[in-house]
Formats: structure tokens, C-alpha cells, sequence
């Protein structure tokens, strides 16, 4: 996950638990990213110009990002134990007709959702002539300075 | 009219034209109060209104500078890391750090699920009390109230980077706080932020208060002083109580500047009213006195004196006093003049009855003390209608005038009725009434002569001795007249008057009264007494005789009454009834086979008038009787009295046919030279000389020396008071025509006539059966 433009590029990101991230500084000014989440907590001082370090995730949970010397900096981490971890188009759409027929537990994430840890959690059943199905998804406005996914 | 008119008009005008003034004072002060509230009241609430406003600019810039600090903290990476890792021990330390630096009340650290993670001192314990109001985006400021006290709040939102929670601090609104806002405004005035019921309590109480203020001012009684009050709204985060900051203005403060205007003008007021009822009263003083002046004059006036106003200025009411000072001449005059002619007669300009009754008033006192005689003289010019009629109401005034000269050449002369004069004379001590009279009667009976004529008078004079007695004025008067008509009536050239010889004037009224209904009742007859012919022996006539029986006096002798008759002037009426009854009498005589001569005594009075002989030729007319069966008994005086007149009347009545006799011959004074020149037929030889005439010889010489007169003269003779056989018998010798008396018979009434007559008619045919007759 680099920071490119005051921005982590991207601004989300899947991982299976266990993987090893690395964050290289692509602008000129140096970061402090740090992580309060619980499921990875650390404080990277990254000097400018192509530096990088790595942190190693090794619990499931979401991992909020951020800079210390910029706030309007934030990313998302997705530590995860499933292989069917799916991200939307910016239209909010999602193909999952990879995932195969069977009973599942259904989280939908986004940033800005209007729940404990951001988190909409379904049970669902997927059948081999699966519909189109829609969720409503009630967020907040988006931050004031900005940001994205 | 009251003694104190002004008290009517002077109070009015005052009061009416001090209610005008407070009319058109009252509103304008009013006026002037309500632009003064009205100013005073904007002026307060722009004051307040800006106060209020800077309050609020005052919190939002504390606000300010707290969010600024608290920003600050929130952004702290150690602080947020200390957050994050829930170390409460080192966010209080830094709470407590800032809220010391910023001089804030409180500092809180809560998280998205309002739970307090960290506190300075918490005033709450576990949920922060409106954290659903925080944003997680910015930090926000506001007010709010936090365990009742209304503070500043600050919440800033942690980020770490998602928002995790809020660092919060509060700052109380405490006095501190309004201590520098009032510090601040250009009015005095007392700050105070309420919240809760207290909040609510002034809301309520100021929504029932209908302000003159307008809709931002109230007026209350704040901390003891009463105050416009104004109560601005203070923004609060949503779940708050409200808060409001009240500002009280001191009203008397507010005022202070007007109420020096305002007292000024109502003392201008008091004293314009002062004034005006001042002006008032003296001008209606200066109104109200003439007319008290006038109105007393008029008072004066009324009571009948002379009255006059001295008002002399120019004005309405000077007019007004010239006039009634000229009306009340005038009337004076009209007065005068009125009473000049109520108290004299018009024609002589002498003074009249009612004049003369006042002067005896004016002496009634006088004459007691007076020495000699008070007399009352009046003398009435006889005929004087006659007079008048001849000569004219002017010349007739001039003879009177000269009448009166000769009556009072000094003294006053009055006029008491058409044709009497009156006047006072005072007679010394030893003076003689009667015989002052008597000469004065020679004075006054001489002819007068006016424009070339020479009237002769015929005066008679009545006397009143007003020392003789107590006379009341009109009595005296009165009596005078009394005199005069006695005088008159007995042909008398001059009567005093004494009571003695007076009769009873009421008393003979109310006679004369009784007599006019006797003649309608039949209590006054007409009775008979035969006239025998002492050749025939038979009834050839009848005399008739009054009678008159009262129903409660008994008989009244008819020399009384026809006395009093003559004296009253009912004479003409009492022989009229009694020739219309006689006259119906001798028919029912003559229709009774009993015809007679019907005699009928005739006052002297009557004839002093023309009118009697008309009236007796009429009623002979109307009972188509035979005039010459009547025969008219007249007196020797009477015809003495006015022998003129008298001679005229028997003249007429001769010619008329009638028989005239002379009665009671005898007892006057007159010749019978003189009786030769009346028209008379017969005369009665008066009882006196017949009553003893059996006995007497020198009645029977007088009785047949009269008889022989009378024959000589052609005249026929009746002897009256024939009372025995031997008179009628001589009567008879002496060739005396009829004989009259109790020897043939009383006077009787027309039905015993008739009987009587009838009776000695028959046995008048036998000398005997008179004889006996007559002997009874």
C-alpha cells in the first residue's frame, strides 16, 4: 500500500491473514502511518522518496490506516481467512458468480456504513441459478476533506 | 333670587372651561407618554437586542477557542494513541492539562457511543448527556446544558484514523460570563442565562404580561427593581434544555431622561389649569357682578321702589344697565301716571272715592289728637244726568269744578260718584256743623255759569262728623252717601249723619229682600177698606191698604216698609205690584156685581219721576180698566217736594183720565190756594179730625169749613176714621161725599169684600138693617 499524492494507493485492500504488506513512500514528503485497529496495531515513520517497510497481518479484522501528519490520509486493510472476498465496481456492483452454491455468511464492508465496524453481516443461501440480489446500504456523507475507497 | 347669584355662574364657566382644557391636556400627555414609552422602549430593546447578540458573539467566540484547542488535542497522535489504547490515566492528565490552559470548566473524552472514556471531575457519570448532536467529520460548538448548568461546549471529533469519539470541553456560563457582558453594554444592565424551569417559569410569565413594550420587551420585576426585560434565545446543540440569556434594564433608569420632561409638562398643565381657572373665575366675576348689580336692581324693582344700576362701561353690559335704568324711569312714570288716574277722575281731574278713602286712612290717626271737628261734606248735584245731557260732558265737568270750588276753596275736592262731590273740612271747637252746612248750601245752590249759560243748581248736602265716632274710611264714605240720599230723599237741603237716625242699611236690604219675595209668595196682600156714599149708603169705592205678614217678624206695619221702600228705591217696584193687583182686583169686583172706585196711594217719591205716570197709563191700558174709577191718593208733600215734577205727572195723569186725590188733608202745611192749582178731583180729610168729630166741635167746624172749601173748589170729599154712627151722621149733614173707618169696616181681604160689600149692599136698602149694622 503506497502513499502517492497524500493518498494510500489503494485505498483498500484484501489480504488472506498472514500476508505481509509493505508500504513504500512514493511522494516527497515522509509519512507516519500508523494502525489503533485491533487486529494490527503499528507505527511506521517512512522517510520520503521510495522507501519501504513491510508489517505482516497475521489476524483477521479490518485494519483502518492512517498518517499522523496527514489526516486526510486513510486506508483499509481487509485481513481475511476466505477465499471469497470480493470488492464492488464504482457502481457498487459485485459478480459473485464464482462463488459456489451453498450456505454462507454474507459481510458487506464500505467505509462510510452506518454500523459497528462498518459491517453488514447476512446469512444467505446461494443456489447454482442465483439471482441478481440488491442491499440497501445506508452510509454517512462522505468526509469533508475528502477521500475514497 | 338668591342673594349670591355668582355662586351659580361663576363655578360653571370654571368648570367648564377647565374640563376643556384637561380634554385637550389629558390626550396630549397622553400622547406624549405613549411616544415616550414608545421611544424609551425601542431604544432599550436595541440595546438589549444588541446585548443579546453580543453575548451569543462572545460564546461563539469562546467556542471558538476552545474547538481550536480542542482540535488540537484530538489531532495529537500520543492523545489519540492514549484514545485508542483506552490509557484513561493519560487522557485525563491531558484533559485536565487543557482545561487548566483554557480556563474551561470541564473536559470529557467520549465515544461514538456517548459512553464518558475519560473526564476532568466528571459532573456525569457513563453517557455523555447529547453526544448524538456531535459530528464525527468536525468538531462542533455550541451551547448546551450540561447537569443543569448552561455552558459552552466544544466536541471534537478523534480520528484514528476513523472517528472513534469526541474530546469535549465545557465552559459554565457562569457570572464571570455576564459580569463581562454587562461590562460590555452601553446601557446599564443585569445579565443573567437561565435555563430549565427558572427558563421557563420568566417565559410564561412573560407571554401572560401583555407588554406596551412590543413583542421583545417585557416589563417584570427583576431582582427587586422593576425592569425591561428581554430574553435572547441561546443557540444549543439539539437535546439540550434551553438556554436564554435574560436582560433586565432598570425602567426608573430607562425613564430617567423623560420623567424630568414628563414632570415638566404636567407641572406646565397644573399650572395652566391653575391659571385658567383663575382667568375664569375672575372673568366671570368681572361677568356675574353687573349682572348681580342688575339683578338686584331688578329685585328692587319688583318690590316696587325705584331702582337704578350704576354701570357706566361700554360694553353689552352697560347697554343692558342704560336700558334697565331707562325701563325702570319708565315704569316709574307709567306708575305715577297710573296712579294719578286710578286716584282721579278723568273728567274733572279731581280726585276720586278711592283718593279720598286713602287720605281718611292717612287721618284716621290724625283726627284723635285733632282739636274741634273732622267733617266729611258732600254735596250731589241734583238732575245733574239732565244737566249733562243738556250741556255736554266738558260744561258739565266745568260745573261740577265750579261746585267743587265752592264746596273746598281750600281744600281738596273729590269726586265720589257721577254727580257728588266730596271734601274734609276741619271745624273749630266751637263751630256748629249745621249751621257751617246751611251756609255752605247757600254758597254752593247759586246758579254757575259756563260758556254763556246759567245753569241753576239744586244741591243737597250730606254731613259725617268724624270726631262723633270711630269711622273706618270706606264706612265714613259710605255714610256720607247715606246722608246725602236721606237728605235727598226728604227733600232736606242738608242731613248730618247720626247713627240714630239711620236706618240699618243691612237690615233694611235684607227687608227689602224679604219683601220682593213676599209680593211672589202672597205674604203681601192687598186689602180693602170700603168707601161708603153717604147718599146712596152704599159701597162706592175702595181704598187699598199693604199688608204684610213675615213669615218669622209677624206683621210688619206698612209705614215701616213702605218707609224703607221709598228709602231704598223699591217704591216704583212695590206700587207697581200693588196697581196691577188692585186693578185685577176691581175687575173681579165689578165681575162680582160689587163696582167700585179702586183708590191707590201714591209715594211722593214717585212722582218726583216722569217715569210713573207712563207706568200707570200703561197699566190701566193693560187691565183695560176705566182710569177714571182709579183714583191716585197723593200727599200734600209729596207734591211739596219737587212740585214741579209732581204738578207735570198729575197733569198727565189727569188727562189720562185718571182721579187724582189728595190724602191726609190736614196734616200738612199746605193752602188751599195752592192745592187749587193741582189737578186733583178729591180730597181725604185725615182721621185725625174725623176720629172725635161726634165729640169735638172744633173738629166739626174744621171738618165742615173743609168740606165746604173743597165743594167751593169743585172738589169731592172723603172722611177717613168714621169709628161711630154720630160722626157718619154729621159727615152726612155736612154733605161729605164718602165716609171711611171702622164703622163700616177694616180693611179686608178681596174675598171678604166681596162678602161685606154684597151683603151691606142689600141690606143698605133698609135704613134699619144699616143701623143695626152699624151700632155692632
Amino acid at each position: 500500500m503506497s502513499q502517492r499524492d497524500l493518498q494510500f494507493v489503494p485505498g483498500t485492500l484484501v489480504v488472506p491473514v498472514g500476508s505481509s504488506v509493505s508500504f513504500p513512500n512514493e511522494d516527497d514528503t515522509g509519512h507516519h502511518v500508523y494502525s489503533f485497529s485491533d487486529a494490527k496495531r503499528f507505527d511506521l515513520r517512512i522517510i520520503p522518496g521510495g522507501e519501504s517497510e513491510s508489517v505482516m497481518f497475521d489476524q483477521v479484522g479490518t485494519v483502518a490506516i492512517g498518517c499522523n501528519i496527514h489526516d486526510a490520509m486513510v486506508g483499509f486493510i481487509h485481513v481475511v481467512d476466505t477465499p471469497w472476498a470480493l470488492e464492488s465496481d464504482d457502481a457498487g456492483r459485485v459478480d459473485w458468480s464464482s462463488v459456489p452454491a451453498g450456505n454462507y455468511e454474507l459481510r458487506i464492508w464500505h467505509e462510510r456504513l452506518r454500523e459497528r465496524g462498518q459491517t453488514l453481516t447476512f446469512d444467505i443461501e446461494l443456489a447454482d441459478d442465483r439471482a441478481e440480489e440488491t442491499y440497501e446500504l445506508n452510509l454517512r456523507r462522505a468526509r469533508r476533506h475528502g477521500g475514497r475507497y | 333670587m338668591t342673594t349670591r347669584p355668582s355662586w351659580r355662574f361663576q363655578p360653571k364657566l370654571t368648570a367648564y372651561f377647565t374640563a376643556l382644557f384637561l380634554l385637550i391636556f389629558v390626550p396630549t400627555i397622553l400622547t406624549v407618554h405613549g411616544a415616550v414609552v414608545g421611544a424609551v422602549s425601542r431604544s432599550v430593546e436595541r440595546e438589549l437586542l444588541a446585548s443579546g447578540a453580543v453575548f451569543n458573539r462572545i460564546i461563539a467566540l469562546q467556542a471558538s477557542q476552545l474547538e481550536e484547542t480542542a482540535t488540537v488535542l484530538s489531532s495529537d497522535f500520543g492523545f489519540r494513541s492514549a484514545v485508542a489504547t483506552r490509557d484513561v490515566a493519560t487522557i485525563e492528565s491531558a484533559l485536565t492539562n487543557i482545561v487548566a490552559r483554557l480556563d474551561a470548566s470541564h473536559g470529557y473524552v467520549v465515544d461514538l457511543e456517548g459512553e464518558i472514556l475519560a473526564s476532568t471531575g466528571s459532573v456525569m457519570d457513563g453517557r455523555f448527556a447529547f453526544s448524538e448532536s456531535f459530528s464525527e467529520d468536525a468538531p462542533i460548538a455550541s451551547a448546551g446544558v450540561l447537569d443543569g448548568r448552561p455552558s459552552v461546549l466544544v466536541a471534537a471529533p478523534i480520528t484514528a484514523p476513523l472517528t472513534v469519539g469526541w474530546v469535549v470541553f465545557a465552559l459554565e456560563l457562569d457570572e464571570a460570563a455576564t459580569a463581562e457582558l454587562e461590562a460590555l453594554s452601553p446601557i446599564p444592565l443585569h445579565a443573567q442565562v437561565l435555563t430549565g424551569p427558572e427558563l421557563n417559569e420568566l417565559s410564561s410569565l412573560m407571554r401572560l404580561e401583555q407588554s406596551e413594550y412590543g413583542q421583545m420587551l417585557s416589563e417584570l420585576d427583576m431582582a427587586g427593581t422593576r425592569s425591561l426585560v428581554h430574553v435572547e434565545d441561546v443557540p444549543v446543540l439539539d437535546g439540550s434544555l434551553n438556554i436564554g440569556l435574560v436582560l433586565a434594564h432598570s425602567k426608573s433608569v430607562a425613564f430617567q431622561p423623560y420623567r424630568q420632561m414628563i414632570y415638566f409638562i404636567l407641572l406646565l398643565g397644573a399650572a395652566g389649569i391653575g391659571l385658567l381657572a383663575l382667568g375664569c373665575w375672575l372673568v366671570a366675576k368681572r361677568v356675574t357682578r353687573p349682572l348681580s348689580a342688575l339683578s338686584e336692581a331688578v329685585a328692587l324693582l319688583r318690590d316696587g321702589q325705584r331702582a337704578s344700576v350704576g354701570i357706566t362701561s361700554s360694553d353689552e353690559f352697560g347697554d343692558l344697565a342704560a336700558g334697565f335704568n331707562l325701563m325702570s324711569e319708565e315704569i316709574a312714570s307709567r306708575e305715577q301716571a297710573i296712579t294719578r288716574m286710578a286716584l282721579h277722575d278723568g273728567e274733572t281731574g279731581l280726585p276720586n272715592r278711592r283718593a279720598l278713602e286713602g287720605r281718611l286712612k292717612e287721618l284716621c290717626v290724625v283726627t284723635s289728637t285733632a282739636k274741634g271737628s273732622m267733617l266729611l261734606i258732600g254735596a250731589r248735584v241734583k238732575r245733574f244726568a239732565n244737566v249733562r245731557a243738556a250741556i255736554g260732558y266738558a260744561l258739565s265737568a266745568d260745573v261740577l269744578n265750579t261746585v267743587a270750588k265752592r264746596l273746598s276753596a281750600e281744600t281738596e275736592c273729590f269726586r265720589l260718584t257721577v254727580d257728588t262731590l266730596a271734601t274734609l273740612h276741619t271745624l273749630p271747637a266751637e263751630g256748629d256743623p249745621s249751621a257751617y252746612c246751611q251756609s255752605l248750601h247757600k254758597a254752593i245752590n247759586q246758579a254757575v255759569a259756563v260758556d254763556a249759560l246759567s245753569i241753576d243748581m239744586d244741591v243737597v248736602i250730606g254731613v259725617v262728623d268724624l270726631s262723633a265716632g270711630q269711622f273706618a274710611p270706606e264706612k265714613a264714605v259710605q255714610s256720607l252717601e247715606l246722608a246725602i240720599d236721606l237728605a235727598s230723599g226728604k227733600g232736606l237741603p242738608v242731613f248730618e249723619y247720626c247713627e240714630d237716625r239711620i236706618p240699618d242699611p243691612i237690615k233694611t236690604l235684607t227687608l227689602m229682600g224679604a219683601m220682593q219675595d213676599a209680593m211672589k209668595t202672597g205674604d203681601l196682600r192687598l186689602h180693602y177698606q170700603p168707601k161708603i156714599g153717604t147718599r146712596s149708603g152704599k159701597v162706592e169705592g175702595v181704598e187699598g191698604l199693604l199688608r204684610w205678614t213675615h213669615p218669622e217678624l209677624g206683621f210688619i206695619p206698612p209705614d215701616t216698609f213702605v218707609e224703607l221702600a221709598e228709602e231704598t228705591g223699591h217704591i216704583a217696584e212695590l206700587t207697581e205690584w200693588v196697581l196691577d193687583r188692585a186693578l185685577l182686583d176691581q175687575r173681579r169686583f165689578a165681575e162680582s156685581r160689587v163696582p167700585v172706585s179702586m183708590a191707590v196711594n201714591v209715594s211722593g217719591r214717585l212722582l218726583a219721576n216722569d217715569l210713573f205716570a207712563s207706568f200707570a197709563i200703561n197699566a190701566v191700558d193693560r187691565h183695560k180698566a176705566d182710569p177714571s174709577e182709579i183714583v191716585l191718593e197723593i200727599t200734600e208733600t209729596a207734591v211739596m217736594e219737587n212740585p214741579e215734577v209732581a204738578t207735570r205727572q198729575l197733569e198727565r195723569l189727569r188727562d189720562a183720565g185718571f182721579a187724582l186725590a189728595i190724602d191726609d188733608y190736614g196734616t200738612g202745611l199746605s193752602s188751599l190756594s195752592y192745592l187749587k192749582q193741582l189737578p186733583v178731583s178729591e180730597l181725604k180729610i185725615d182721621k185725625s179730625f174725623v176720629l172725635a168729630l161726634a165729640s169735638d166741635e172744633q173738629d166739626k167746624l174744621l171738618v165742615k169749613s173743609s168740606i165746604d172749601l173743597a165743594h167751593s173748589l169743585g172738589l169731592k170729599v172723603t172722611a177717613e176714621g168714621v169709628e161711630d154712627q154720630a160722626s157718619f151722621a154729621a159727615l152726612q149733614l155736612f154733605g161729605c161725599e164718602y165716609a171711611q173707618g171702622y164703622f163700616f169696616s177694616k180693611a179686608i181681604s178681596a174675598d171678604e169684600f166681596i162678602e161685606f160689600a154684597t151683603r151691606w149692599n142689600v141690606e143698605s136698602q133698609s135704613i134699619e138693617g144699616q143701623q143695626d149694622r152699624a151700632v155692632q
